[in-house]
């Protein structure tokens, strides 16, 4: 399933990461030799126990954080700063509370010369992740699933070649979940980007991935590399019921489980 | 940063409050009266109420009041403005940048338990009395409040706020502005408050001790010169023109902070 390097959109090689505790000074090893590969417009979900260094990944391919040692290359060149050809979904949201919806969107349109049309492009992107009618509100009188939305908008609103997503409807209730989830979905295939999507759910990434990777415990390398043959577009009732997308849960959650058990968190 | 806006900032709206210390007020401005007019304490150390109250009135409609409250604002203002843009600035500056807080931060710890009111003394010393002078010491006697809370409240900004910024292309200087300002306004706001108290202190203490206008001076003056009436009726100026500032503060603070989580 892999294509070959070249073709590539994120190749990652040996990554190491290594954090220092602050409290005893001494180094914590968090990756430890990591090979990845991620296509264009290929939707792969990382899944692994707590502490597995998933999110990490994440941030460093977002060149948040830098590498210990290894090569991380986008487009075949190493990584650089953070910038819009990378949009990134936190689970906490991070909507900034002192604009409205509409301004949140806003903020990362750079592109557009004027501010109409700025506000143009606001609002089919508002309209996109269905909160007309909401563009005025303050994050504080939204809910999660509403702000998780805007922050979906206003990442989208740079047109990132790449979307990277840390766990982002991690907080939310069983029902906003899987709405949100089809939501992404309907959104990703209109308009295929590159994701890379952090979850600690193994249902979630297989409704949701072409490719599932599962994570050893810390330090993080790559342990199974799955495939998830479904057709798309999916339906989550139906593949909840698919024998072939039981099987994969089922091989997915023994591998998960494995590690969980070897960092020695309970099951 | 859910808790962002602090207790401070928030202003006691409830009305059962806003009553009784309304009630306070009045018990304890009757008991003043009382205890003057049937010369349980002599006239000439406290004068009656009634009678500073008609004083204040008068020097009310003279324009007396007015001119000399407007010369300690000016300073005030003056003074406190430049707190608020320099100090905001360092602040955050220092907050995000390790070297600047490495130079700056061992000085302001040094400076920060010296009282306010010995710098009075230097200031003088070395700028005279006038309202220059003056307007250092409410610039000097505000800054570190402003300074600690603006360099908190910008090095507590959530991670997450930083990163979105970035990948949305902001540089680090437009961050600041855009980003970290904004989400370190509701404790640069507080620390704003606690310097408009000060200011006050200060500027009072300023005016007392070197002439040339100013409720202070007037409180002084009028000391010196046996015009007790006088004296209350600046002194109960300074408290209502500060109570009232602080007030005002207050409302400004909700309508620019009403986005925080904890807004009333």
């Amino acid at each position: 399933m892999p294509a070959a390097p070249e073709a590539a959109k994120i190749v990652v090689r040996g990554l190491h990461k290594e954090f220092e505790d602050r409290a005893t000074g001494r180094k914590i090893s968090v990756i430890g030799g990591l090979d990845l590969s991620v296509r264009a417009r290929e939707f792969v979900c990382v899944v692994g126990p707590s502490g597995c260094g998933k999110s990490t990944l994440l941030y460093i391919l977002g060149g948040f954080v830098p590498p210990t040692s290894g090569d991380v290359l986008i487009d075949g060149q190493p990584v650089g700063p953070p910038g819009p050809d990378r949009g990134i979904v936190f689970q906490e949201y991070a909507l900034f509370p002192w604009l409205t919806v509409i301004e949140n969107i806003m903020y990362g349109i750079r592109n557009e010369s004027s501010r109409a049309a700025r506000r143009a492009r606001a609002e089919q992107l508002v309209a996109k992740v269905r909160l007309t009618g909401f563009e005025h509100q303050y994050p504080r009188h939204l809910s999660g699933g509403m702000k998780q939305r805007v922050a979906i908008a206003r990442t989208l609103a740079h047109n990132p070649d790449i979307l990277l997503a840390d766990e982002p409807f991690g907080a939310l209730d069983t029902q906003t979940r899987s709405l949100m989830q089809e939501e992404l979905l309907r959104i990703w295939e209109a308009d295929r980007k590159t994701i890379v999507f952090v979850t600690h759910s193994v249902e979630e990434a297989v409704y949701l991935a072409d490719r599932v990777v599962v994570m050893t415990a810390r330090p993080g390398t790559i342990k199974a590399d799955i495939a998830v043959p479904l057709a798309r577009p999916r339906n989550f009732d139906a593949l909840m019921q698919a024998p072939e997308a039981m099987h994969l849960r089922a091989e997915l959650w023994r591998l998960v489980k494995e590690e969980v058990l070897r960092a020695g968190g309970a099951p | 940063m859910r808790r962002r806006a602090d207790a401070a900032v928030r202003p006691r709206s409830n009305r059962d409050s806003r009553i009784g210390g309304l009630i306070s007020l009045v018990i304890f401005l009757v008991t003043w009266e009382i205890v003057t007019t049937t010369g349980l304490v002599p006239d000439d150390v406290l004068p009656r109420f009634s009678a500073v109250a008609t004083t204040w009135w008068d020097m009310l409609v003279s324009g007396e009041l007015v001119r000399q409250a407007a010369s300690s604002l000016s300073r005030q203002m003056v003074g406190f403005t430049a707190a608020v843009v320099f100090g905001v600035s360092l602040g955050i500056v220092m907050a995000r940048h390790r070297a600047v807080d490495d130079f700056a931060g061992p000085l302001i710890t040094m400076i920060l338990p010296i009282p306010k009111a010995a710098l009075i003394p230097l200031v003088m010393l070395w700028f005279g009395i006038g309202d220059a002078a003056k307007t250092i010491i409410v610039f000097l006697g505000t800054i570190l409040p402003i300074v600690i809370s603006a360099y908190h409240g910008a090095a507590s900004v959530d991670q997450v706020y930083i990163w979105s910024a970035r990948s949305m292309g902001d540089d680090r200087p437009t961050l600041l502005w855009r980003v970290i300002f904004r989400a370190a306004l509701p404790e640069i706001m507080a620390g704003m408050r606690m310097g408009l108290i000060i200011s006050f202190i200060v500027l009072v203490g300023a005016e007392m001790l070197a002439g040339q206008g100013g409720l202070g001076w007037l409180v002084f003056y009028s000391l010196d010169n046996g015009a007790y009436r006088v004296t209350y009726a600046a002194m109960l100026t300074i408290a209502a023109v500060s109570f009232g500032y602080d007030r005002l503060f207050l409302l400004v603070s909700r309508r620019v902070l009403h986005w925080a989580e904890q807004s009333p």
